[in-house]
């Protein structure tokens, strides 16, 4: 009580003080400098006295000063701290602040990152500050969580399985660029986030555009675009060291230092970390080495180059097989149960792992020409080697679902007994493996080109072009990893080599690479009639040409054994505008169309050099979205509509001709339809204290039925599987929450001190399926077609809604002489049960589903001392 | 400040107070499964008493299905649906012994019924029309024992018994004069009850090499003891043979019999469970591969049956039926009428894993249960 009334009479004092002895008024905006992005939250101190302030959502702030000349000090994190000098009562007007990373700026042009209230895009954008009080040891698009449009699990549990689905749309539709690279799989589109375990700790930004988003060149965002920017290199010399610890044995530690930008114009970073652990599920155990490095060189006022590398190596075990809701029920482990795995010889031994490595190079070239024009290019190339583990042979790893009971397990529900599969093995002595693991491997090398020439034509109107070459090698084979105590495994996969006796590290089953070729020119005009309108249009083509190579199904003397280049066009078109009324609002929209070419595998169908679908569709995207915004002074608000309609998804039949060949037809007229309402806040209910919130309601769903598709073969005869008829109309599109909901509370306990709570809500969350699955059978007759296709189809089934608290508290403090902090963070504070992921099984309902379950609670604790 | 805490704790327990999967558990009505076990199980002395059976076997099978389940019940009481125990047990079977003078036929005799004069017989339906002719009014239990002459290429001298059963004659055939001289006897007879229990199971091994015998077979045998005063006097006698030997045969038969538990009892079931193995599938790929190229090929290449019957390699339950009847007709071609199996094999249905379908030989065709 004593303490109390103490300090209630400190604070009256100061208060006091303060008004008393206020002096000046000084008004200014914050931005961030190149893009002009406001800076809301930036801090703005009286040097020499603890009189702050911090900048509104528009960068904006008032202090009043103590004295009436003096200089002011501007912070924020990632940026290099500004010193203004006043004298009086004064408006200093817009304060740039310089990231305190070389090379950043350029960096955001050539990614396309969007600004607030200007680039007409639906966006959000995390920071780095909030990276890693929000990320924890969640995987890494779990960052994205409580942003509208989002839907993102950990999928089977293992380290880097994550997966993100954005408005409804899953990776191959959802453009991944990384430093305006993209990372997206050159053959199907794929985004595997395991390559990039560990980028957590080197993001600098990471911003979701839903929707077709800002970025220039072409890329498959139908979803939207995740545009990751790594940090580059600190203007300041130092570093940290860093370390964590969490639940079921998660280690991590980790280095960073900098040099500095050196006298000389040269500046590096380094940084590694180390991170191991168990895995929450059963059989996930995991290790991985995250690096980066970036060089960076001021060549002179017009040059500037600068080298990038990092990826992650890493191994870990997964739960590759969904299961019964019955058997997560019955086995022992619940939730955490993993049938994927077992022991040998006293170790743990997976059934189905990954392990990958891809080194990611970039070496950008910055040149300014002149005050108008600058070329920025960046030069990379990747390296991915490793696949995921599985097994071969007989297949002795089954289990009752409801019993658990399995000839080769330990105990019900228990892990894969190997070493009674080795000593059969080795019984089988000189007949070979009966049983065997194996690996798929997806090796690939990828070089690229991206080259944006900026360019103010007049005071108004700005130009972006650029180039964008792509260059990729698939190398795809399946090896012997581990004979599991054979003399040797019997292979009859390779025609070149028929019956081989193999030993680990032998190709087996298929060899084949599949070659990717990309070339595309965008051009951008940015129009800035005044502060307050701006439009763009942009327009990006680009050719992709495919060819495969079969070392395993066709004989090298055969000419089949390569295929031709077979090329497809795609391009795309936007368009969109902000208007900012007054203030406090503004208002955009923005429409675009594009087509994207199809994907490898639509190409070469069945995996083979002889059944090419040479003139495979395109799939055709058009979307409009209308977009308000509000700046108050304590809420700041967006509001979106969206309306996205993705036509002819690849949908291809194949047939048998008279010759026996096989032969395929493009089916056209799949289409699903996905539109919404978005709405995000920030309310900031004192200095200390914010509350976050957003909503997102999708209505996505397949569009109508395709019917009466007839196919005809060469000979212009119908086949007897047609007519196609696809019973899809109003299926919920699926896998991904239909509405998600946030809620979320930061609270500045003291300038070093912060907590935050979050609360997520999903639901409409529908088992996944293929829509090409509903197909009629071709023995109907066509009143009993028409009878079943005037029915709603049956949607799959509906998972339970589910919601999940998490909190994360941070710590700065003194250690020693350096600055230190302390980072907690706890997922799942509820430890709720929920099912993150289901496949749809046979009658749509909860029994036969396959799913997996989400984590249930789990911590980490983070320290960090930077030097 | 304290306020939003509150806010926030009630929030929070509003959201939590449901637990998401609580209607789904409720609907799927997950009850415990039953404890599923196999065993093989041979009735002790213990069992029997228990059992109140205190002579240490039943009186006859039907017997023995009726209190065998009790038994199981009490000594695997967890047990429940899907189990099923090979029960091997004892059943009471009385064979009944005879003994008579052996009586020699004279040449006459022998003419009498062949109606040639070479004093012995050359059919081996002789003898029974000697019988019939000599003992018109035979009852049922009446027991004879010849020595006649056979003719086969050469003349030998048999001693076989005759045992008037269900109104027939029943052969309970003897040692020759030859097989007694293997045997180390200088005369066609043993000396004493114990001898020919020794030396017999030994000779029997002989007798059924040609024949052989499987484990649980009874055979009658019959043999001479001198009585001394020119009498000799035959014996019949059963032996068991028990796979490897055969022993003197007490009146007691080994049964063996499979019970299933149904859910609430066990009952007798001859259900055999059976796994496929990977030389299985491939017969089932290659039995196939022209009737369902896409789901035969695929089974074939991934050893596991395609589930989902969205894919185009799909695996009906009229399709896995076809190919149950190609490979349990290979496997057990002579399969009974009514008998079961419970086959498990390796499915993908998005994942994989195991599934279970039951089957039933009815008119010579496998059924689903």
């Amino acid at each position: 009580m004593k303490k109390t009334a103490q300090f209630m009479m400190l604070a009256g004092a100061l208060l006091f003080t303060s008004v008393i002895l206020a002096q000046s008024t000084i008004k200014g905006v914050v931005v961030e400098a190149g893009i002009n992005m406001p800076l809301p939250g930036a801090n703005v101190i009286e040097k020499g006295t603890t009189n702050g302030v911090v900048t509104d959502f528009d960068g904006n702030f008032t202090l009043e000063t103590e004295s009436d000349s003096g200089e002011i000090l501007i912070t924020y994190v990632g940026y290099t701290t500004k010193t203004v000098a006043f004298t009086k009562d004064a408006d200093l007007g817009t304060i740039s602040m310089e990231s305190s990373q070389v090379g950043l700026q350029e960096i955001q042009i050539i990614a396309s990152v969007a600004v607030d209230r200007k680039t007409p895009v639906a966006v959000s954008t995390i920071k780095s500050e909030d990276i890693e009080l929000k990320l924890g040891t969640q995987e890494f698009p779990e960052i994205l969580k409580s942003t509208p449009g989002v839907y993102a699990t950990k999928a089977g549990g293992g380290y880097g399985d994550g997966r993100i689905n954005l408005r409804g749309f899953n990776s191959e539709n959802v453009a991944v660029l990384i430093n305006g690279i993209p990372v997206n799989d050159m053959e199907n589109g794929r985004v595997y986030w395991s390559n990039w375990a560990g980028l957590g700790d080197v993001t600098s930004t990471m911003q979701v555009q839903r929707g077709l988003g800002a970025s220039k060149v072409a890329v498959p965002s139908i979803g939207g675009t995740i545009n990751i920017i790594t940090k580059t290199t600190d203007v300041e010399a130092g570093g940290n060291v860093f370390t964590s610890v969490g639940n079921n044995g998660y280690t991590k530690y980790g280095v960073t230092y900098s040099t500095g930008l050196m006298d000389n114009g040269f500046a590096a970073t380094v940084n590694a970390a180390k991170t191991t652990g168990d895995g929450y599920v059963d059989g996930t155990e995991f290790s991985g080495v995250s690096y980066f490095l970036n060089l960076s060189q001021e060549i002179n006022e017009q040059h500037k180059v600068a080298f990038t590398v990092f990826g992650s190596k890493q191994r870990h075990g997964q739960r590759q097989n969904r299961q019964l809701i019955e058997t997560f029920r019955n086995a022992e482990s619940g939730r955490k149960f993993n049938a994927d795995w077992g022991y040998k010889n006293g170790q743990v031994t997976f059934q189905e792992d990954n392990f990958y490595n891809k080194p990611q190079m970039s070496l950008n070239h910055y040149w300014d020409l002149n005050d108008n024009t600058s070329i920025n290019t960046t030069a990379y190339a990747s390296f991915g080697s490793g696949g995921g583990g599985g097994t071969a042979g007989d297949y002795k790893f089954g289990f009752d679902a409801s019993t658990g009971k399995g000839d080769y397990r330990i105990g019900n529900f228990g892990p894969i007994n190997f070493d009674k599969i080795v000593e059969e093995n080795i019984a089988s002595g000189a007949n070979g493996a009966e049983t065997y693991l194996r690996a798929s491997r997806n090796d690939h090398n990828w070089y690229g080109v991206l080259s944006t020439l900026k360019t103010n034509l007049t005071d108004d109107l700005v130009l972006l072009a650029g180039l964008d070459y792509r260059n990729y090698k698939g190398i795809h084979f399946s090896e012997v990893t581990d004979l599991l105590g054979a003399e040797y495994a019997l292979d009859n996969g390779n025609v070149n080599n028929p019956n081989a006796a193999l030993q680990v590290g032998d190709k087996r089953d298929y060899y084949n690479d599949g070659l990717v070729g990309w070339l595309g020119a965008f051009g951008q005009l940015e129009y800035d009639l005044n502060e307050n309108f701006n439009a763009f249009i942009s327009l990006a083509a680009s050719n992709t040409s495919y060819k495969r190579v079969d070392y395993f199904n066709y004989l090298d003397s055969d000419p089949l054994q390569e295929t031709d280049w077979y090329n497809f066009f795609g391009y795309s078109a936007k368009g969109g505008a902000n208007y900012r009324i007054g203030l406090n609002h503004n208002v955009f929209a923005n429409v675009g169309y594009f087509e994207k070419a199809p994907g490898f595998d639509a190409v070469f169908l069945n995996f083979s050099n002889d059944n090419i679908n040479s003139d495979a569709e395109n799939q055709k995207i058009s979307s409009f979205e209308l977009g308000y915004g509000f700046r108050g002074e304590k809420l700041s608000a967006n509001l979106n509509l969206y309306h996205t309609r993705w036509n002819d998804r690849t949908e291809i039949a194949t047939f048998q001709q008279p010759d026996n060949t096989r032969a395929s037809a493009n089916i056209l007229g799949v289409n699903a339809i996905h539109q919404g309402i978005e709405l995000d806040f920030i309310y900031r209910a004192t200095d200390k204290l914010d509350f976050t919130g957003m909503l997102s309601l999708g209505d996505w769903t397949w569009d109508k039925n395709v019917r009466d598709v007839r196919i005809f073969d060469e000979d212009q005869n119908e086949i007897s599987d047609s007519p196609v008829n696809l019973h899809i109309s109003g299926l919920k599109v699926a896998d991904a929450a239909q509405t998600t909901m946030a809620l979320g509370l930061n609270y500045k306990i003291s300038p070093e001190t912060r907590l935050i709570i979050d609360y997520n809500y999903y639901d409409d969350l529908y088992a996944d399926f293929d829509p090409s699955d509903r197909g009629l059978s071709s023995n109907l007759s066509p009143e009993e077609i028409d009878e079943i296709l005037a029915t709603d189809p049956v949607q799959t089934w509906k998972m339970p809604a589910y919601g999940l608290f998490d909190v994360g508290f941070t710590h700065g403090f003194k250690f020693g002489s350096f600055d230190a902090s302390l980072t907690a963070r706890m997922n799942n504070v509820f430890d709720t049960e929920y099912i993150s992921d289901a496949q749809d099984g046979s009658g749509s309902n909860a029994q036969t589903s396959l799913v997996y379950y989400g984590y249930g609670r789990t911590f980490s604790l983070g320290a960090k001392i930077n030097f | 400040m304290k306020n939003i805490f509150y806010y926030l704790l009630i929030f929070g327990a509003f959201f939590t107070g449901c637990n998401p999967m609580d209607d789904v558990y409720e609907d799927l009505n997950l009850e415990s499964k039953p404890v599923v076990g196999d065993v093989v199980y041979t009735l002790s002395d213990d069992d029997y008493e228990a059992l109140d059976k205190t002579y240490g076997n039943f009186n006859s099978e039907d017997e023995a299905k009726e209190l065998i389940p009790d038994l199981l019940t009490d000594v695997y009481p967890v047990w429940g649906e899907g189990s099923t125990a090979l029960v091997t047990f004892k059943v009471y079977n009385r064979i009944d012994t005879y003994e008579a003078d052996v009586y020699e036929l004279s040449d006459e005799e022998h003419n009498a019924i062949t109606g040639n004069t070479y004093g012995n017989f050359d059919r081996t339906s002789h003898v029974y029309q000697y019988l019939e002719a000599t003992y018109p009014n035979a009852e049922d239990g009446d027991f004879v024992s010849l020595r006649y002459r056979y003719y086969s290429g050469v003349e030998t001298t048999l001693t076989d018994g005759f045992a008037y059963e269900d109104g027939e004659w029943v052969k309970f055939t003897g040692f020759t004069e030859d097989q007694y001289e293997a045997m180390g006897e200088g005369f066609p007879n043993f000396s004493s009850e114990d001898e020919a229990n020794q030396k017999i199971p030994i000779a029997l091994l002989d007798v059924y090499k040609f024949d052989p015998r499987s484990e649980g077979d009874i055979v009658l045998s019959m043999y001479e003891l001198y009585m001394g005063g020119g009498v000799t006097r035959s014996f019949t006698a059963a032996y068991v043979f028990d796979g490897m030997s055969f022993e003197p045969y007490d009146n007691e038969m080994n049964v063996t019999i499979q019970f299933g538990h149904d859910g609430s009892t066990w009952v007798p079931d001859n259900t055999i469970k059976y796994t496929l193995t990977g030389s299985d599938v491939t017969l089932i790929s290659n039995s196939f591969i022209d009737i369902y190229p896409g789901p035969a090929d695929n089974v074939g290449y991934f050893g596991s049956f395609d589930r989902r019957d969205s894919s185009s390699n799909y695996w009906s339950d009229a399709m896995l039926l076809e190919a149950f009847n190609v490979l349990l007709d290979e496997m057990d071609p002579l399969a009974e009428e009514g008998q079961k199996y419970v086959l498990t094999y390796v499915i993908y249905n998005g994942s994989t894993t195991n599934e279970t379908k039951s089957v039933i030989k009815t008119e010579g065709v496998w059924e689903y249960q």
